[in-house]
């Protein structure tokens, strides 16, 4: 196989500019307020059950 | 290529990062679509893998369906007997037989094409690859012979015929070679000088993956050797709280295998499908590095209820361990899409928050698989799985529903999606044979990823509902004392059982066209696979 | 990309979204490290695992005598036993029944202990849903309330054999 060829495809990185990702940052904070809510919830339904230690 | 900010500070490397003269000595080719090298012998074990894999996924697949018409409340389809021996069947051929010759294949396919190097040894990869069928074929005949009928956990003093332990132990035996051979591979590659520069994230993932599977492949020795003597009756039974914590070294790190082959795996697809990159690689390789450095003592989440262990211990382990590995995946949680939505955005969909979102390749199934496998993991398996993992919580979850409900959406609607998403690359790219159907391929990863998140779902509230997991009769009929529960969790069990069909369909799918691909498919050698 | 090689220095810190949203997960991860310890002192319910070694047949005697001191009536054949408030109760699992069944008052504490004679068990109080691992070999101490009347099922949730779906029992709480 030509070593050039897969040289070429496999150009090395450049170092990005500026990168912004909104859409990425609304969908994790929407992961973090459903987690947060699933597991407070859980927690109140705990506090409900039998005591036990 | 801009000159690093910090040059005079740093060493100078010779080269230039990327690849240099390959080590094959002729047994390779350049695939005709990427342009990279493809070791031969190391495609034949991708190949071999790939295909024992798909046989796993297959008896899992249809064993399924048989379970989740069985807890079907209006179905119950099989006699007890059969649900727990399938129960069995189940748990080894999707949790071990399928993910791990899939994460075999992954690991020679990224120290071979991904480092320009040939594979470390032809002879450990057949001894890796014949252990594992005869281990495998081992479990399997003992299951299905109702020999084994002790659920995929096997916990002591609960005992299966002797060739079952044994069949487990030759299987992780011959992964544990396959690791080997990968660690061998990229060793060699080093040697050889194939490349030049840090290894690609894709394989930093890998290692990751192996380093973690080394750890618990010895887990897996440390608690099966004595309980096989045990039931050769040379010893004496293990301790069953020992078993049980040495048991989930194994179980739960296996699971971590499969957090950073598939993580691994989603870097691999967002690239191949919008020519995503990850924006820094030092995080995306430090998170992988928290995998391996605070997975271990996870195990611990699974005794959470247990005697034996103390409070301390287990709130210790479940938070060092736990909560720095769930960092890790909340940050390939972030990078991940944020990769992909930098992509797209280059690529000039950059229209509002989601414009990038909307434009994306949703026809491709290697990125529909890919995404929905990222949501589905992070939504349903990641946030249930915390929660239900958190010490006292624990104590309105164990052993119920709630628990398959949230390990069906990490391990199917996550690793299992997110790798038939990888089939859709592998099957053109490494058997070099077209997909048939191609618009039923697009559909399958949405008939499968919906089915499992029906399935998951109903699980977990039914689980709420106290019902419990691994459980053949919701009304105890034969019980000395009646057992009622909410109707609500009756009808959980039938959303359970619509959910599991649904799941089927798009599992059996996948395993038709991509059986059909690989043995009577269009050859695409010589020429760029036909995109999708 | 991410199967291709890095430039050579790669090694840079997070920026902008990235490190907002590291050092959000970062907290996160504090909050929930710190439920647990702050629940372990201040909720009522934990799983503190107490529990010591026992050997099946002398934790059998031990219930047995209990049930000797503290039976009150009989339900399905099989003894109902009322401990007395604060003290020690025993139930044992076997291969696929719970023995005996206890009856308890609301609000008292009980030292509740459990252990298995044969495989391994499940303790799953419904439709309370509480749960518990029972071990053959260690006595497991469940120092426990109930804080709400009435006729409970005692379900066993760990694969014990092909019995396991039957194996069921009650748990009575009065005012
Ligand atoms: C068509 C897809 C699938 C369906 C319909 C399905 C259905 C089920 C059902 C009904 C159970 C039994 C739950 C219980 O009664 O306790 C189960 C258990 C389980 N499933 Fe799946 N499943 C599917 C895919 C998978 C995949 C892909 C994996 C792993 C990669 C997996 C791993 C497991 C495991 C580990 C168990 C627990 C076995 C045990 O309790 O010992 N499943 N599944
Ligand atoms: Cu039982
Ligand atoms: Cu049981």
């Amino acid at each position: 196989m030509s070593d050039e060829k897969a040289a070429e495809v496999i150009a090395s990185e450049h170092e990005h500019e500026d990168h912004k990702t909104p859409g990425t940052m609304v969908l994790v904070l929407i992961l973090l307020a459903s987690f947060a809510i699933y597991y407070f919830a859980n927690w109140k339904a705990l506090a409900d059950v039998w005591h036990v230690r | 290529m801009r000159a690093p900010a910090l040059e005079g500070d740093l060493p100078v490397p010779e080269e230039k990062p990327g690849f240099l003269k390959g080590n094959h000595a002729g047994a390779v080719r350049t695939c005709d679509t990427t342009g990279l090298p493809v070791c031969l012998e190391a495609q034949k074990f991708i190949q071999l893998n790939a295909v024992m894999a798909v046989v796993a996924l297959l008896i899992g697949g249809v064993v399924a369906l048989l379970l989740g018409l069985t807890r079907w409340p209006s179905v119950h389809l099989l006699p007890s007997e059969w649900y727990y021996r399938l129960l069995t069947a189940h748990g080894f051929n999707m949790l071990i037989f399928w993910m791990i010759f899939m994460e075999i294949g992954i690991l020679y396919f990224a120290g071979t094409t991904l480092l320009n190097s040939r594979l470390g040894s032809k002879a450990l990869a057949w001894l890796s690859f014949g252990l594992m069928v005869t281990g495998a074929v081992t479990v399997e005949a003992m299951v299905f012979a109702g020999k084994a009928d002790v659920l995929l956990t096997s916990y002591v003093p609960i005992k299966a015929h002797p060739a079952f332990y044994l069949g487990i132990i030759l299987f992780a035996v011959g992964a544990l070679v396959g690791v080997i051979n990968f660690f061998l591979t990229i060793y060699i590659a080093k040697r050889d000088k194939t490349y030049a520069g840090s290894v690609p994230l894709v394989v930093f993932g890998a290692i990751a993956a192996a380093i973690i599977a080394v750890v618990t492949l010895l887990h897996g020795a440390l608690v099966m050797i004595p309980t096989f003597t045990w039931s050769m009756g040379w010893t004496e039974m293990p301790d069953p709280a020992w078993y049980r914590l040495v048991w989930w070294g194994l179980g739960h790190s296996s699971q971590q295998i499969n957090v950073a082959a598939m993580v691994s795996c989603w870097y691999l697809l967002g690239t191949l499908t919008v020519g995503a990159k990850p924006l820094n690689q030092a995080v995306c390789r430090g998170a992988f590095v928290l995998y391996i450095l605070f997975i271990n003592l996870a195990s611990a989440h699974h005794l959470l209820v247990d005697p034996g262990v103390g409070a301390g211990w287990k709130i210790w382990n479940t938070s060092y361990a736990m909560y720095l590995a769930v960092l890790a995946s909340m940050i390939h949680g972030f990078t991940v899409p944020a990769s992909v939505e930098h992509a797209l955005r280059k690529k000039g969909f950059n229209k509002g928050l989601f414009g990038w979102l909307f434009a994306a390749p949703w026809k491709n199934p290697g990125f529909s698989a890919f995404f929905l496998s990222l949501v589905i993991f992070g939504f349903l398996g990641g946030i249930t799985g915390v929660t239900l993992g958190t010490q006292q919580i624990n104590i309105i979850a164990h052993n119920t529903l709630r628990i398959p409900g949230h390990f069906h959406a990490t391990v199917a609607g996550g690793a299992t999606l997110c790798f038939m998403g990888l089939a859709y690359y592998v099957v053109p790219l490494i058997f070099r044979k077209e997909y048939p159907l191609k618009a039923l391929a697009r559909l399958q990863p949405y008939l499968f990823a919906a089915g499992i998140v029906t399935m998951a779902i109903s699980m977990s509230f039914a689980g709420s509902y106290g019902v419990p997991r691994r459980h053949w009769d919701l009304e105890f009929t034969g019980s000395q004392f009646a057992v009622g529960f909410d109707s609500a969790a009756h009808f959980m069990m039938g959303i359970v059982g619509v959910g599991a069909t649904l799941a089927f369909t798009g599992l059996i799918i996948f395993v038709l066209l991509t059986v059909w691909a690989v043995f009577f498919g269009k050859s695409n050698a010589g020429k760029p696979m036909e995109s999708w | 990309m991410s199967i291709h090689f890095p430039e050579t220095n790669w090694f840079k810190a997070p920026t902008g979204g990235e490190r907002v949203w590291i050092g959000l997960a970062l907290a996160w991860c504090v909050v929930l490290t710190l439920a647990m310890p702050y629940w372990h002192f201040k909720g009522k319910q934990n799983s503190t695992g107490e529990s010591y070694r026992v050997a099946p047949a002398d934790f059998m005697a031990r219930t047995e005598k209990f049930v000797g001191t503290n039976k009150v009536g009989e339900l399905k054949g099989v003894p109902v036993v009322q401990p007395a408030p604060g003290g020690d109760a025993y139930l044992v699992a076997m291969m696929w029944k719970f023995y005996p069944v206890l009856k308890l008052k609301k609000d008292q504490t009980y030292r509740l202990h459990v252990s298995s004679l044969d495989l391994q068990h499940g303790f799953s109080l419904q439709p309370m849903n509480m749960n518990f691992q029972i071990l053959p070999g260690y006595d497991h101490v469940l120092t426990i309330t109930p804080t709400i009347s009435g006729e409970y099922s005692l379900i066993c949730n760990e694969f014990c054999g092909f019995g396991h779906h039957t194996m069921a029992s009650k748990i009575l709480v009065e005012d």
